[in-house]
């Protein structure tokens, strides 16, 4: 029995085993056939195992009867056949037959019985069966044992059943479990993938470069293994995936065709971890289901309108597979109207175009420009890694394409990033149509004009919300004096390319494919707010500016920055930003179109010529007769000379009856009666002066605009703005037959200032002095003034602003600058601020004077007087000994013994050569390689003929023919358009050539403009290149305006006071002022109605020329102070603009 | 850059370089403690150019700005049209660094930024200048800068 029932328990368990699935509804019914099992299966086995207990004891009792009967006839009931009967008959003795027979009979009755017996019996196991069938606890008590093993069976089969269950219960729970640690496993190497990958900074704190990520991984190896171990496991799945060999190698190109080269193990590992967290990421179920949304939607939709379900499936972020349709339909789908408009071949016509007015505008403009930022456009894409890469062909195709259709705009930097990326996934028609969709949908036209206008103004849109989304960061920029604008910038028109990493960007421009440039604010806040604790704990600008950098280029969580981008609150709404936007445009172009305007307002005034107000510019004051001056006034088209005579406490202007096309520079006499007079279109005027009657002599184009004249001793001296020092001997001839110039390079810059100084001529330029010996030219000594030495305080590119003579040396001031310094030599024998008086050891200058400087100094009889650029004058007096001097200092650092004097080799001065009064004389010199070296210029004059001829000598071998030119006033301007070809290096635009100092050109010039200044068509000449040179130097006044608000505001305020001047011009300073008789009409104000901004420089000169005329009348109490040994005597304020000239004649007459 | 016992980091930036973002640069060089500005001695017009922004810098940039001239492309000085006295005589007479540089063969490179190095105040410790490079320019302008 038990083995049955083990046999049963087994065969149970073995059911259970392989029909897991029917175990647990069939379980009942096998309960009984395991029942009738165990009660059926012997039909050959005695009754008396019959369970029954009643039936057994019966069974029991018969067989006690039966054995005597049974045990000779064993085998007979065994074989109840009549063979065997036959068998027993014949064996036996016949008395035995009959008892045999009638045993037979009995045992046949007893099998009957038996028979009956057995039918009862299988009746009852019937009824027995019925009554379990019916219930167990039905078994009667006879029939305990068979209902006690019954119930026994059962109660172990529903123990079994009851174990199977909970074995079930169990596997299926093992299962579960099984499958929770699988996905918690997962779950985990994500994580540890994404932490790892978290672990990338960038230092910023140490000495490593700013954008150089660094990862330190703990651990040792650990981490190491992990992440190749996974890798390879990813890498059955995805054998895309790197490996650690192959990004190390630098072999690992991605899916986007970006070769992944990373020396950096650690660099290696976080690319691996980044690449592992998305793969895991796509696998999971969000993602598939993700992945079927999108496709369902595609199926369904081939227009994708912004509504709240497309946005949260963009923002979630386009499957990679399908970004390539994605991005098509949404490119396509912004440029719809456009497509109809140009036609569907639009992009094929405009690259079939080969020439045209917009072709020639892209060759001219954009081609230099795009060509070179065609391989520096991504040039760690395969596709994009040569020239002859397919991505860089098409590339220059759509930028191409993209200029001929918008040569308005044309090529910005920065579409190249746009079109390159938008290639990656699209073809060459569709990022034509992305860029066109950039620049004519998403922003509107003004984002990438010739100011990038738009972008600027999104820029302080952002300042904007980010004043409300982080106030804290925006101050503390504030503080430091950054712009955020200055990162900022490039992530809106480069749309974060380059910013953030790749799948970063993909994600942004899921978003802003869809929803358009507000999303860029949202990604802009949040790059910038993700590190604010970073930002505000540094202080300085460059680590600002790496955190900020490094804010982006660690942004590898997309998942999260979309996440806090998408939900960032109280952000305006997209029309709001476009009315702010639209403002800041509007504002913007506002400000250029002011500054065009000028510009142009500039240019017009120059060409026309009505705008005839004469401004006073400069005073000059003639040393032959001390008390006669000129004042010169005149703007850009006009210059004029008005005499000025001081008598005692009065002044007389006079006109002068002579007028230039141009503003006059600067004025010398060299004789009581014969000026020079240099203009600003580079002419030198020799004039003859008799009393107000002036008659040009003769005139001459100079290399340069002299900006200075001086004369010594019959030589006169100019100084030209190409930095070469013009020497004229002779000059006082006023009937010269030959004029003879000496060019000296002195310097690349300027030469500002010069002042004869016992016998040497000192010159200053930029921020040295050169001293030359006036008689032998020979360079003496070249001192810096200011140099940029360290620390010193010194600001550095100093520029020599003004000099003055004495007997101690010379004074001079260099720009915005309080110092005066006092050289002899190479020696500085004194510093003395004037913004601190050393006397009463308290600042001179008031607080809120501090940002004025010295504008003009005069040294006139032991009297040093100074004016400032705030409208003061101070008046010191200079102590004759100098042991006295009350701040003395060597300074060494200035003695300019790093530099070498370059000028004393550089300008060597040429022999001197006789130059005939004929044509063709002189064989040019040997050729020297230095164009910058000395050049002398002969000009023979035949006063009848009026022809001159010019002689160079100078370098050039191939200019043969020029140094001997002779040519009449007629044919100079045929000449000079010959010689164009020869230059070298300079293109043909006049304007360089006005400015050039290339003495081949410089002999063009002589030959051209050495006339007579009456001559019509040699007005227009001289006057075409005076424009020009005004062109120039305008050109650096604008630059100027575009910074400079500060200086725009010191000019404002000096056209007010202007104005204040006008109404009471004198009462404010309290002087005696006797009235002054001058002619009005040459010193005219700016009309009041005129536009006060048209020209500063044009402003400028009114208001000074206006204190120039008030100052005379002031100044006569000057001259009686008493010298007191350096100290400030008198501190004036004459004006509210700055003192620009100060100037001495005959008994000091002080001229501000 | 190691110099005696201080190191000087140049922080340098790439900024687009095309004229339309000229008037950003103020931007740019605003605070930052030195400035190369990188002509090309092939290209006489990059010359111009570059005294333009010397000019610039001089008047918008940081007073104390140490600046430098180079003279790119050093490699193919038989093409030059920028002769080295002109250019160095422009610098002196500005007080400008100057060298004549290559990026190609990196003549000069390391040089100019080791003397601006050594022309820079040594400032406090936190020194903090910006810089921007036109990567993007025939004649670039870059302005490193540098903290102690």
């Amino acid at each position: 029995m038990l083995a049955v029932l083990k046999d049963q328990e087994s065969s149970t368990a073995g059911t259970g085993q392989h029909a897991p699935a029917f175990r647990k509804h069939s379980m009942p019914v096998r309960k009984f056939e395991v029942n009738r099992n165990v009660i059926m299966p012997p039909p050959n086995i005695l009754e008396g195992y019959l369970p029954d207990a009643e039936m057994d004891d019966w069974v029991t009792h018969w067989l006690t009867n039966e054995t005597f009967h049974n045990f000779p006839s064993v085998t007979d009931p065994t074989t109840p056949t009549s063979a065997s009967k036959v068998d027993t008959c014949s064996e036996s003795e016949r008395a035995e037959c009959e008892e045999l027979e009638q045993l037979r009979e009995i045992t046949n009755n007893q099998k009957k019985k038996i028979e009956e017996m057995k039918h009862e019996m299988n009746s009852m196991t019937v009824h027995i069966e019925q009554m379990r069938t019916r219930a167990d606890s039905n078994s009667g008590a006879d029939r305990d044992t068979l209902s006690a093993q019954n119930k026994f069976l059962n109660s172990e089969i529903l123990r079994m059943s009851a174990k199977c269950e909970i074995l079930g219960l169990q596997e299926s729970r093992g299962r579960k479990e099984n499958k929770r640690l699988l996905e918690e496993l997962q779950h985990l190497r994500s994580d540890y993938v994404y932490a790892i990958q978290s672990t990338i900074r960038i230092p910023i704190h140490d000495n490593s470069a700013m954008d150089v990520m660094s990862m330190k991984l703990l651990g040792g190896e650990t981490h190491k293994s992990r992440l190749i171990q996974l890798m390879s496991e990813a890498r059955q799945e995805n054998p895309s995936l790197p490996t650690l060999q192959s990004l190390l190698q630098g072999i690992y190109v991605d899916s986007f065709g970006f070769r992944i080269n990373l020396k950096d193990e650690p660099i290696a590992l976080h690319y691996m971890a980044t690449k592992l967290h998305h793969f895991y990421a796509n696998r999971t179920n969000p993602a598939n289901e993700h992945k079927h949304m999108w496709k369902q939607f595609l199926e369904n939709n081939d227009y994708i309108d912004l509504t709240p379900e497309t946005k949260s499936m963009c923002r979630k972020g386009i499957p990679n597979s399908l970004r390539a349709t994605v991005w098509r339909i949404l490119i396509n789908q912004q440029v719809e109207d456009l497509k109809t408009v140009y036609g569907k071949y639009y992009y094929r016509n405009l690259c079939n175009i080969q020439s045209g007015e917009d072709e020639k505008t892209y060759s001219n403009v954009h081609q230099k420009q795009i060509n070179l930022d065609l391989l520096r456009t991504m040039p760690n894409n395969v596709h994009f890694m040569s020239a002859n890469s397919k991505g860089v062909t098409q590339l220059l195709q759509v930028l191409h394409a993209f200029c001929l259709h918008n040569p308005k705009i044309g090529y910005c930097q920065g579409m190249n990033f746009l079109a390159a990326t938008a290639l990656l996934f699209v073809g060459p028609e569709d990022a034509f149509w992305f860029l066109i969709a950039i620049t004519e949908r998403y922003f509107d036209k003004t984002y990438f004009d010739s100011n990038l206008t738009g972008a600027q103004a999104d820029q302080e849109v952002l300042k904007g919300l980010l004043e409300v989304q982080h106030p804290k960061i925006m101050k503390h920029l504030q503080s430091l004096d950054i712009d955020v604008a200055s990162f900022t910038l490039n992530w809106f028109i480069a749309l974060f390319f380059d910013a953030v990493p790749f799948n970063t960007l993909l994600r942004i421009w899921d978003c802003f494919l869809l929803e358009g440039p507000k999303v860029l604010f949202r990604f802009a806040i949040v790059l910038i707010g993700k590190h604010e604790e970073e930002i505000i704990s540094r202080t300085d600008a460059i680590g600002i500016m790496r955190v900020s950098k490094a804010a982006t280029r660690l942004a590898f969580d997309e998942e999260a920055i979309v996440q806090v981008a998408c939900s960032i609150p109280n952000l305006p709404s997209r029309m709001e930003l476009k009315n702010i936007q639209l403002q800041y445009v509007n504002l913007l172009a506002e400000k250029l179109e002011k500054k065009t305007k000028r510009a142009n307002e500039f240019v017009k005034s120059i060409t026309i010529s009505e705008t005839n107000e004469k401004l006073i510019s400069n005073i000059f004051i003639d040393t032959f007769t001390p008390s006669n001056g000129f004042i010169v006034s005149g703007h850009h088209l006009m210059g004029k000379i008005a005499s000025i005579k001081v008598v005692k406490n009065q002044a007389f202007i006079k006109d002068i009856d002579i007028e230039f096309d141009c503003r006059v520079v600067s004025i010398c006499m060299v004789r009581k009666d014969m000026a020079y007079v240099s203009l600003i279109s580079g002419f030198l005027i020799a004039a003859h002066v008799n009393d107000n009657e002036w008659s040009v002599l003769w005139e001459l184009k100079l290399p340069d605009v002299a900006t200075f004249l001086i004369h010594c001793e019959n030589t006169l001296f100019a100084g030209l703005a190409n930095g070469i020092l013009t020497v004229f001997e002779n000059a006082g001839d006023q009937w010269p037959t030959s004029v003879q110039m000496w060019h000296m390079p002195l310097s690349s810059s300027p030469l500002t200032n010069a002042v004869v100084h016992e016998d040497t001529l000192v010159v200053g330029t930029a921020c040295k002095l050169i001293t030359l010996d006036a008689q032998s030219l020979t360079t003496l000594s070249t001192t810096h003034v200011a140099s940029s030495n360290v620390g010193s305080g010194v600001i550095y590119f100093d520029k020599i602003t003004c000099m003055t003579e004495s007997p101690f040396g010379v004074f001079l001031t260099t720009d915005h600058s309080t110092l005066v310094q006092l050289w002899q030599e190479s020696t500085c024998n004194l510093l003395y601020d004037i913004a601190f008086d050393h006397k009463t050891r308290k600042p001179s200058l008031s607080e809120t004077e501090t940002s004025s400087y010295v504008e003009s100094m005069l040294f006139h009889d032991n009297l040093l007087w100074i004016g400032t650029s705030s409208g003061y004058i101070f008046i010191y007096s200079v102590d004759n000994e100098k042991g006295k001097e009350e701040v003395k200092y060597k300074l060494k650092k200035f003695s300019g013994e790093k530099r070498t004097s370059r000028s004393s080799t550089r300008s060597q001065r040429l022999g001197s050569l006789i130059e005939s009064s004929d044509e063709r004389d002189e064989s040019p010199p040997p050729y020297i390689g230095n164009e910058k070296r000395a050049s002398r210029v002969s000009i023979s004059i035949d006063r009848e003929t009026q022809q001159y001829s010019v002689a160079t000598f100078q370098q050039n071998p191939e200019d043969v023919d020029i140094p001997c030119s002779t040519s009449s006033r007629l044919n100079s301007i045929s000449s000079r358009t010959m010689k164009h070809p020869m230059k070298k290096g300079f293109s043909a635009d006049s304007a360089v050539s006005v400015f050039s100092s290339e003495p081949n050109e410089l002999i063009e010039k002589c030959n051209e403009n050495l006339l007579l200044r009456d001559s019509p068509r040699f007005r227009e000449n001289r006057f075409f290149s005076s424009t020009n040179s005004s062109c120039t130097s305008m050109e650096y006044d604008d630059t100027f305006e575009l910074y400079s608000d500060e200086e725009r505001s010191r000019r404002r305020i000096a056209i007010s006071s202007h104005k204040r001047l006008l109404a009471a011009p004198i009462k404010p300073l309290d002087l005696h002022r006797k009235d002054l008789d001058f002619d009005y009409s040459y010193i005219v104000p700016v009309p009041e109605s005129a536009d006060k901004e048209t020209s500063n420089d044009v402003e400028d000169s009114a208001v000074y020329g206006l204190i120039d005329i008030i100052s005379v009348g002031e100044f006569f109490l000057f001259c009686r102070v008493s010298s007191v040994s350096l100290s400030l005597l008198m501190k004036l304020k004459i004006s509210e603009t700055s003192v620009r000239k100060i100037i001495s004649s005959g008994w000091v007459r002080v001229i501000i | 850059v190691c110099l005696d016992d201080a190191t000087i980091k140049f922080e340098i930036w790439d900024t687009a370089g095309q004229e339309r973002y000229h008037s950003l640069a103020p931007m740019y060089y605003r605070g930052a403690q030195a400035a190369i500005v990188v002509y090309d001695i092939t290209n006489q017009e990059s010359f111009q150019k570059a005294k333009n922004w010397v000019k610039e810098l001089q008047r918008q940039a940081s007073p104390n700005i140490v600046m430098a001239l180079a003279g790119n492309k050093a490699d193919v000085a038989n093409k030059r049209t920028v002769e080295y006295e002109e250019a160095n005589a422009y610098a002196e007479d500005n007080a400008l660094l100057f060298m004549e540089t290559s990026a190609k063969t990196s003549m000069n490179v390391n040089d100019i930024f080791m003397a601006i190095a050594k022309k820079l105040p040594i400032g406090p410790a936190h020194g903090e200048p910006t810089g921007t490079v036109d990567m993007n320019q025939p004649q670039q302008q870059q302005k490193g800068s540098c903290c102690k």
